[in-house]
């Protein structure tokens, strides 16, 4: 295993769970963009060590990189990039309706919330 | 037989549902017919033997059975709930006047009960007896709630569905012990049995019991469940459903009598309930109330008498729900016609029906008498059969008794006294309404029944005496007496009937205020309280806010890798394979942290570009060109897609507060810190390795290709290819049509 | 048998495609739908009857060993639920079909072929015997739900939309990293080698492993803590698409967990996730009470009713396992039911506010017919499938001495009854506030609304009448769930 690929692998999934977990859509679709970095990285480490391409006749065998995460990978990436898009579409419709990008938070819950215990401050209310 | 009759009852049922509405007021005519045949049927099988049996398997795996056993006792409720069935139906249709409407429904609803209580009677498995039992308890609900747009009775209904169907709950799991520690789930085959579990399974089954048969502190539903209709207070909460619980009771105690605890309960269950039950019928002033409160007191006295267990207290038990079936459903009949006729059931509003009524008035003094337990009627045999087995019991548990039953018998008097004082007594007279003949006869009927079950006391014996053999396990069981004799008993019987009477007439007519129904209120408020222990869990676990549902799912997810800390291992690591993966890696982790501090959404889709960049470039040094390349352009669209979704709104991200940040930080940091974990230890002493030769080879070979990648994805892996081409398509499809959404409905969002 | 396999994930596909091209053409993009989601609920019924009969039937995609290729497998597990999973898609496609033109109508041009994506991802997801192409029939799953969810893009849509889609995108990346777990471990993604390999990992790797995939598949099936995007997202979309998602989405990820976690042999993480049951079974039920809204009541219902089945897995004994199957049979269709009761209740009283309706069962009887049973059976009220649902996985567990649990259980039980009864008293009986009347669903709409309800009625009857039978069949599944050996062998003769 490789501990620079590694450390990129954990730096990405830190700074995009930090940036997904915020309220801005904008950061949200990079944070969801560096998670894809994360977890395409990781699967091609799980593949084993760095090679030739897996052309079949350019290298031996052993010496190749795993092919098989590498297509796994690609078929991760081009999924991950329709669902960017679909993450895009709907920002812009958000912002469309509601004139900022801004994650709203569910009116019934709230409104259960303000039946409990009154109108109060809590954790996420802090956060926007 | 037992599967004809039943199915006739469901086949009638369902034309009922069908046709009510058309057939109205005599659909409750029709619904009559069923419980007819099963009477007759119960009648001619009396004192026949061997038991009639029927069984048929559901559910194999789990000793799920549909087994029926009409036995000497099945065969007298039988009677019960069938016969006064016949006799409610008529009422019914005296009671609910030709205009009434939604009695098509009613109809359907009390057959849907009878037959459910005629399967409990009859069931022999205990899941058949649990299947019917939870029946009961909903069909009562429908009965309850009859008049729907009050929001009382809709109160009231509630309250009677949730005990009796949390009893259901407590009834399942008694069960389930107890007959995973006998070893059959066939009543008929229960042999005594003891422990731990059996114990606990017991005390749950005596639990369920009490909530079904009203025992205090479970009583307040049963007064609450007044504002049914009269014939379904009769039926159900008199007569017959509320019964369930002692019936449950009596055939349970041959198996689980031996337990302590078992009898413990029900001996501080049923006490309890007589003494707080008969005080109620005391003090309240509706006379259905007052008969409900009696209700309570009766059962109580059934439940002391069953858990008791000798084969006295089991015959004495045995000819009270007999008497009580007759006296109760009586008393409730009369007092519904006269709420029909007069309006009220109010005991201050009422005046001078012993002269307006006679007919009712005559049968109210007879079952009255028979409540009191006075000769010449059945109630007497029964109570001095009571009294006897009090006196037959030794130690802690004769006192105990004899408190219960002798006390409550005076208490008993003392109502049933002021009862008929204070609904007849002398007064202004109440105007009435017409009389009826289907209101007037049922009552009549019940109350004779009282007399002439006195009168032919041998037969009768002849068939009560082997039920309560059956229900002692077999001990030899004495026999009814009309006249006792010069005993104890008597002795005691007269001094009860003498004070009870003088405090009855005592009390009569005293002016006074009903007690507060502080019992009921109680329930309904532990019933809200859980409604308002969910919403106070509610806020706390669905904060309605994105940003919490995220983080929460971040942090389990290092929860669940913390497995992997325990076989991490360093040594496998290798700092890079190149410098160069160093040098990207540092790049990479940089793009992505000046991510996190870039101001404008311009410099963040540059910084965005980067990283995506960095990765392709890591992705070319790992032997993966066709990846890198892929990477590249998926990029560039996804940054010019960035670029065009937010671009133009040149404004800086929000900022937030500083305690969650911190928590945002600390959660994200800990995410990154599993995936490393888990891919470090996962790499450690892997069990397996990839087929490289194998895909090499196969690629060539069957796949004519060199490019491996290539293949894999076209051919080797092709499905999952086409997953993703569909997934594109979709996405296609969804952002066409929020783009139309935004054109065609601009600003007219809900 | 290959070809019914095939059959289950082609034709909603090619249905998809024709109802797309038949755009224009109302009826013809109907009767394409219908073709489609119909020939693959046949072909699942036939492969039940078939894989009961003749064992476990294995289809390697392309030909390719199962070291190298995709293997599709139809083990009994899979057989018996795909059934029950189609054919509430398809009933509840003729229900769309009455709802339209109401203000409740899903888009019907976008709303059929997304079904049929929906549907095949569904059937790919039960039959995949390779992790990967699990993750990818998920996405397909996911990706087809939330265009489903939003595709009117109003603003309720788009709010609960992305609450709906961020998580489950972080699910799915959750899921990349595990499968890069897997594979860095083991060198494999397919199940079968899967169940040789992962057993033999040092336990600290093989239970992270399991754990991790708990909260991949946990967040799909909405166990606790993970639940809390479901109540929000699932009430915003049309009636129908609520009631297939509803009926199935979380099944999935229960699905996934009993395959997964039987396979790979994860018995040491029993007790944690008994413990993760019995919250999800009551932190679900106590949501349910709070609400005032029918679809938002039986969405809470949705994630109490998911700790049964999860509870019924993580006894990790043949019983449990049978009971947790059976509940999932019994629980799709009752739910799916609920939730097309609640769209006649929208439509009968103008919005499923509890707040704003009452008295429906004077004016509309059969409609309150339809809403108890399920309702009644959900609450495990016998005679209904529920009660024997109930009863296996609480007879599981008490073999098992899980007394925390089985009082969970039953608490639960109790509360799911009051909060039915909730409903029935504010929508069946009581008064109707004044308000504006909605218009009703046009007559013939409202007739095969009426008829596609009875017929998922009659459909949880049936579960109901021969659960013998399926649980008979459920403890088979469960016996080859259990032992591993049977599936390798099935794979890889």
């Amino acid at each position: 295993m490789n501990a620079a690929l590694l450390l990129a692998i954990g730096g990405l999934t830190a700074v995009g769970l930090y940036l997904l977990t915020s309220r801005s859509l904008s950061r949200i679709v990079i944070g969801y963009s560096l998670l894809g970095h994360a977890t395409v990285v990781a699967l091609i480490t799980a593949g084993g060590p760095a090679g030739w391409p897996p052309i079949a006749g350019g290298a031996a065998p052993e010496d190749m990189s795993n092919p098989l995460p590498q297509a796994l990978t690609l078929t991760a990436i081009v999924i991950s990039f329709g669902l960017t898009l679909f993450l895009l579409a709907l920002a812009r419709r958000q912002r469309t309706l509601s004139g900022d990008d801004l994650v709203e938070d569910d009116l019934e819950d709230r409104r259960i919330a303000a039946v409990e215990s009154g109108p109060t401050e809590t954790e996420d209310s802090v956060a926007t | 037989m037992i599967f004809g009759l039943l199915v006739l009852h469901v086949a009638v049922c369902v034309v009922l549902a069908c046709a009510g509405r058309r057939l109205g007021r005599s659909s409750l005519l029709v619904g009559a017919v069923p419980p007819a045949c099963s009477a007759l049927w119960g009648a001619a099988r009396l004192g026949a033997s061997p038991p009639a049996t029927a069984d048929v398997t559901w559910v194999n795996g789990l000793d799920l059975a549909m087994t029926f056993r009409v036995d000497a006792f099945a065969e007298i409720m039988t009677l019960i709930v069938s016969g006064i069935g016949v006799l409610v139906f008529v009422y019914a249709f005296g009671y609910f006047g030709p205009g009434a409407t939604h009695t098509g429904r009613f109809a359907t609803t009390l057959l849907a009960f009878s037959t459910s209580m005629l399967g409990l009677v009859w069931a022999d498995s205990v899941w058949t007896l649990f299947v019917f039992w939870e029946l009961t308890s909903v069909t009562s609900f429908l009965l309850v709630g009859h008049k729907s747009t009050d929001t009382e009775v809709l109160a009231a209904a509630r309250r009677a569905l949730m005990v009796t169907a949390g009893g259901g709950l407590v009834l399942l799991a008694g069960l389930l012990l107890v007959t995973g520690e006998a070893g059959t789930t066939l009543i008929s085959e229960l042999a005594p049995v003891d422990g731990t579990a059996a114990t606990i399974g017991a005390v749950l089954v005596m639990i369920a019991a009490a909530t079904k048969s009203a025992q205090v502190p479970f009583h307040p539903w049963l007064p609450g469940a007044m504002v049914a209709p009269t014939p379904v207070s009769a039926y159900l909460h008199a007569a017959t459903m509320v019964k369930a619980g002692v019936v449950l009771v009596a055939v349970a105690g041959p198996a689980l009598g031996g337990i302590g605890a078992w009898k413990g309960c029900g001996l501080a269950f049923g006490v309890a309930s007589i003494v707080w039950g008969a005080l109620g019928a005391l003090r309240h002033r509706d006379a259905k109330l007052i008969l409900a409160w009696g209700t309570v007191s009766q059962l109580g006295m059934l439940i002391t008498l069953f858990s008791v267990g000798t084969p006295v207290a089991v015959l004495a038990a045995v000819a009270l729900l007999v008497a009580h079936a007759l006296f109760k459903g009586a008393l409730f009949l009369i007092v519904g016609e006269i709420d029909v006729r007069a309006g009220t059931r109010h005991i201050d509003e009422l005046g001078g029906l012993a002269r307006s009524m006679p007919v009712a008035f005559a049968a109210a003094v007879l079952a009255g008498l028979s409540m009191a337990g006075a000769p010449p009627l059945f109630g007497f045999v029964a109570k001095e059969t009571a009294i006897q087995a009090a006196l037959g019991l030794d130690g802690a548990e004769a006192w105990v008794v004899g408190f219960g039953v002798i006390g409550g018998s005076v208490l008993t008097v003392a109502y049933t006294f002021r009862f008929l004082v204070a609904v007849f007594g002398p007064g202004p007279e109440t105007p009435l309404s017409p009389r009826r003949h289907a209101l007037s006869v049922p009552p009549l009927v019940l109350a004779v029944g009282g007399l002439a079950a006195f009168a032919v006391l041998g037969p009768l014996d002849a068939v009560l005496a082997p039920a309560a053999v059956r229900l002692s396990g077999g001990a030899p069981v004495d026999h009814l007496h009309r006249w006792p004799g010069l005993e104890p008993a008597l002795a005691i019987s007269a001094v009860v009937l003498v004070v009870g009477a003088i405090v009855g007439l005592a009390l009569g007519r005293t002016p006074g205020q009903a007690p507060a129904d502080h019992a009921g209120r109680w329930t309904d408020a532990s019933i809200d309280g859980m409604v308002a222990f969910g919403r106070a869990t509610v806020v706390r676990v669905q904060h309605g806010s994105l940003p919490v549902y995220l983080v929460t799912m971040a942090a389990v997810a290092p929860l669940a890798a913390t497995p992997l800390l325990a076989d991490i291992s360093l040594d496998h690591l290798v700092r890079w394979h190149t410098p160069l993966q160093g040098v990207l890696a540092a790049t990479v982790v940089g793009a992505a942290l000046a991510l996190c501090w870039v101001g404008t959404r311009l410099g963040a889709g540059l910084a965005l570009g980067a990283a995506g960049i960095t990765v392709a470039a890591v992705f070319v040094i790992h032997g993966a060109p066709d990846l890198a390349l892929t990477q590249l352009l998926v990029e560039a669209a996804i940054v010019v897609g960035f670029v065009l979704a937010f671009g133009h709104l040149s404004r800086s991200f929000p900022k937030t507060g500083l305690r969650w940040r911190t928590v945002r930080m600390t959660v994200a940091g800990l995410g990154g810190v599993a995936v490393v974990i888990g891919l470090a230890a996962a790499s450690g002493n892997p069990v397996g390795a990839p087929p490289l030769a194998e895909l090499a080879a196969a690629s060539v070979g069957e796949g004519g290709g060199s490019n491996i990648v290539n293949v894999i994805l076209t051919d080797i892996r092709g499905l999952d290819t086409l997953g993703e081409v569909l997934v594109l398509a979709t996405v296609a499809l969804g952002v066409q049509a929020l783009a139309r959404a935004a054109s065609s409905r601009e600003g007219s969002a809900s | 048998m290959t070809g019914l396999i095939s059959l289950a994930i082609v034709a909603p596909l090619v249905a998809a495609a024709c109802s797309l091209a038949l755009r224009s053409h109302p009826l013809g993009r109907d009767i394409a739908v219908l073709a489609g989601l119909g020939s693959a609920a046949l072909a699942s019924h036939i492969m039940l009857v078939t894989v009961a009969r003749d064992g476990t039937h294995t289809v390697a995609v392309g030909g390719w060993a199962p070291e190298l290729g995709i293997i599709l497998v139809a083990d009994l597990f899979a057989a018996l639920i795909l059934p029950v999973a189609l054919t509430i898609i398809f009933v509840v496609e003729i229900f769309a079909i009455g709802q339209r033109r109401t203000v409740w109508a899903a888009n019907p041009e976008l709303s059929g072929p997304l079904l049929c994506v929906l549907t095949a991802g569904v059937s790919l997801a039960f039959l995949t015997g390779d992790l990967f192409t699990l993750f990818v029939a998920f996405e397909l799953i996911l990706v087809s739900s939330y265009v489903l969810l939003t595709h009117q893009g109003n603003r309720s849509q788009v709010r609960a939309g992305m609450t709906y889609v961020v998580m489950n995108l972080l699910a799915s990346t959750l899921f990349l990293f595990g499968v890069a777990f897997v594979y860095t471990a083991t060198g494999t993604v397919n199940m079968a080698l899967l169940a040789e390999r992962i057993p033999q990992l040092e336990t600290g790797v093989r239970l992270g492993i399991g754990a991790w995939f708990l909260v991949v598949f946990g967040t799909k099936a909405a166990v606790f803590p993970l639940f809390s995007w479901l109540p929000d997202s699932y009430p915003t979309a049309p009636t129908t698409i609520t009631a297939v998602f509803a009926g199935l989405l979380t099944k999935v990820g229960i699905y996934s967990m009993i395959r997964f976690h039987n396979l790979m042999g994860m018995e040491d993480l029993g007790p944690i996730m008994l413990l993760v049951a019995a919250l999800t079974m009551v932190v679900g039920v106590l949501g349910a009470l709070a609400q005032s809204d029918v679809k938002r009541i039986l969405s809470f219902h949705v994630i109490s009713q998911i700790g049964y089945m999860f509870m019924g897995l993580s006894l990790f004994t043949v019983a449990g396992t049978a009971g947790a199957i059976l509940f999932l049979i019994h629980h799709m269709p009752v739910k799916a039911v609920l939730f097309l009761v609640g769209g006649l209740i929208e439509n009968h009283e103008g919005s499923s506010s509890l707040d704003r309706s009452g008295g429906l069962a004077a004016r509309e009887p059969l409609v309150a017919v339809m809403f108890a049973i399920p309702a009644l059976s959900l609450a495990g009220i016998p005679p209904f499938s529920g009660f024997v649902a109930k009863l296996a996985v609480v007879s599981a567990a008490i073999d098992q001495r899980g007394t925390v649990v089985v009082v969970a259980a039953l608490v639960a039980g109790g509360l799911t009854l009051l909060s039915m009864a909730k409903i029935w008293n504010e929508v069946f009986w009581g008064r109707r506030a004044d308000g504006p009347r909605p218009s009703p669903a046009p007559r013939r709409g409202r007739r095969t609304m009426h008829a596609a309800t009875a017929l998922a009625v009659a459909g949880t009857l049936m579960v109901a009448l021969f659960a013998g039978t399926l649980l008979d069949l459920s403890t088979e599944a469960a016996e080859n769930l259990r032992s591993p050996a049977s599936y390798i062998a099935a794979v890889r003769p």
